[in-house]
């Protein structure tokens, strides 16, 4: 049992940079900074620019996620956020998203923004139709919240004395396993996407065809030259199809070989901005949280010494 | 995720075990959360009648934790898409391309809003995209015509499989038509 608990504590609580947390923060709350402040640039069919349309539709169709049931609790079992709630937890989401970013008052404006970003896109979820979008950032930040993410690289940490104030090498027990859970979560979803694809089709999802006709249909609606161009080369979709299964399958390798984090960061990087060239599907929210892949103390550290 | 960093080696102080208590259960509902609904233990699927009473959380009702069922569907060869292109037709008989550009519009609004409203006829959302393009072009458009084109993707690329044909063609409604013709 002891021996259980020791390496639990080994695996998650073993000190790690405070430099690489404060990271993974600057780098979801920027990213959360520009979607709900310019959503269009990343987004196909932002919520954050829909308030009036959700607003408007009938209670009838109002079928509040677990997590808006949570968060509205206090408000009663019949509260259904209006145009004002939602637009006031816009507001707040942009303002934590931006003080998140600096580091001012960091867990509390990470709380916040979780908050107000769950509100806002689980009121958009609570209508029948989800996306996948915003899931990632939105686990992130709630792990970050959790976690010393301002400890370095941020006005918390200029505003202590002098004395108290810690290098940028500093490292924590609390510092290591946001990353990693982070890390296992990305992990699962790419092998619950694998998953689907193959419990449910088999290998004929991997013929060629599969993918082609999505490229086409996508390429068509989002008026993607490139994905058409990419459709009409079978062979090369093929291969297309093939990687997509490696990926996701293998993307858990990370676990077992952080080294190859900033190699999968990469590919992963290429992975979603190809959907995004070819489909217009708005993948992004997931690299913000590759950067739990990436050892930046090691890589910033080493430069500056 | 290495701790090893180079330079300056100070730590914090130890973290007290309530604090990693309190983390572990965080680590704990997180990936329990992630696990079960990614892998859909609580969500099987329809086909499975018999499983039916353990299908009681499906995503997205534990958001932020989902599956990631994306593009799961295959398709067999030969797959067909089909395009529709609307043309319109001018008073003096030229024919014109109302394409997603021609009306200012995005290529998935223009689909939506315009094509689809000429497929599904509603008057009024087809006069506005009629409208947007006469204010554009300066061009009076007195007649609509669909064109459906299909085509068969498979290993030799895109192919042609039948030849166009006209889906509907229409006289331009009034701007304030209503729908259900």
């Amino acid at each position: 049992m002891t021996s259980l608990r020791a390496r639990w504590e080994a695996y998650w609580f073993r000190p790690a940079p405070l430099l690489d947390l404060a990271i993974c923060r600057v780098s979801v709350s920027a990213f959360l900074l520009v979607m709900t402040v310019a959503p269009w640039l990343v987004l196909t069919i932002p919520p954050w620019t829909r308030h009036a349309e959700f607003a408007a539709l009938p209670d009838s169709m109002y079928d509040p996620i677990l997590l808006l049931r949570v968060l509205t609790a206090p408000f009663g079992e019949e509260f259904r956020p209006s145009l004002l709630h939602l637009r006031i937890a816009h507001g707040v989401a942009i303002a934590a998203a931006a003080s998140s970013l600096v580091g001012f008052f960091t867990r509390t404006s990470l709380a916040a923004l979780f908050v107000s970003f769950s509100f806002v896109v689980g009121h958009s979820h609570s209508y029948g139709e989800f996306h996948h979008i915003e899931t990632m950032p939105a686990i992130l930040v709630l792990l970050l919240a959790c976690a010393p993410s301002g400890a370095v690289l941020s006005l918390d940490a200029r505003r202590r004395p002098a004395s108290g104030r810690l290098p940028l090498g500093a490292t924590d027990a609390h510092a290591r396993w946001p990353r990693l859970v982070m890390t296992w979560v990305l992990a699962m979803a790419y092998l619950s996407a694998a998953l689907s694809k193959m419990l449910g089709s088999g290998v004929e999802w991997l013929n060629g065809t599969t993918l082609q006709r999505y490229l086409m249909v996508n390429a068509l609606y989002w008026d993607r030259p490139l994905g058409v161009w990419f459709a009409e080369r079978f062979a090369l979709v093929k291969a297309l199809g093939w990687f997509t299964i490696a990926f996701e399958v293998t993307f858990l390798l990370v676990l077992f070989r952080p080294r190859l984090g900033p190699l999968f960061a990469l590919v992963g990087t290429a992975f979603h901005l190809g959907i995004w060239f070819t489909m217009k599907a708005p993948f992004f929210a997931y690299l913000p949280c590759y950067a739990v892949l990436v050892p930046w103390s090691r890589w910033l550290l080493r430069r500056t010494a | 995720m290495t701790p090893d960093v180079p330079g300056e080696g100070a730590r914090t102080e130890a973290a007290p075990r309530s604090s990693r208590r309190a983390a572990s259960c965080v680590i704990v509902a997180v990936l329990g959360l992630q696990f079960v609904t990614a892998f859909k233990l609580l969500c099987p699927p329809r086909q499975l009648e018999s499983l039916a009473r353990f299908r009681v959380l499906c995503s997205p009702a534990l958001w932020p934790f989902t599956d990631y069922q994306m593009y799961g569907a295959a398709y067999a060869p030969p797959v067909e898409v089909t395009i529709h292109d609307p043309v319109g037709v001018l008073a003096d008989g030229r024919e014109v391309a109302l394409t997603a550009d021609a009306l200012g519009m995005r290529s998935d609004e223009w689909r939506r809003l315009f094509v689809d409203a000429i497929r599904r006829w509603r008057a009024e959302r087809v006069a506005a995209g009629v409208r947007r393009y006469e204010e554009r072009s300066g061009e009076e458009v007195v007649r609509l015509r669909l064109i459906e084109r299909r085509f068969e993707l498979g290993e030799g690329g895109t192919i042609e499989a039948a030849a166009p044909r006209v889906e509907r063609e229409v006289d331009v409604p009034d701007a304030g038509a209503g729908g259900g013709r």
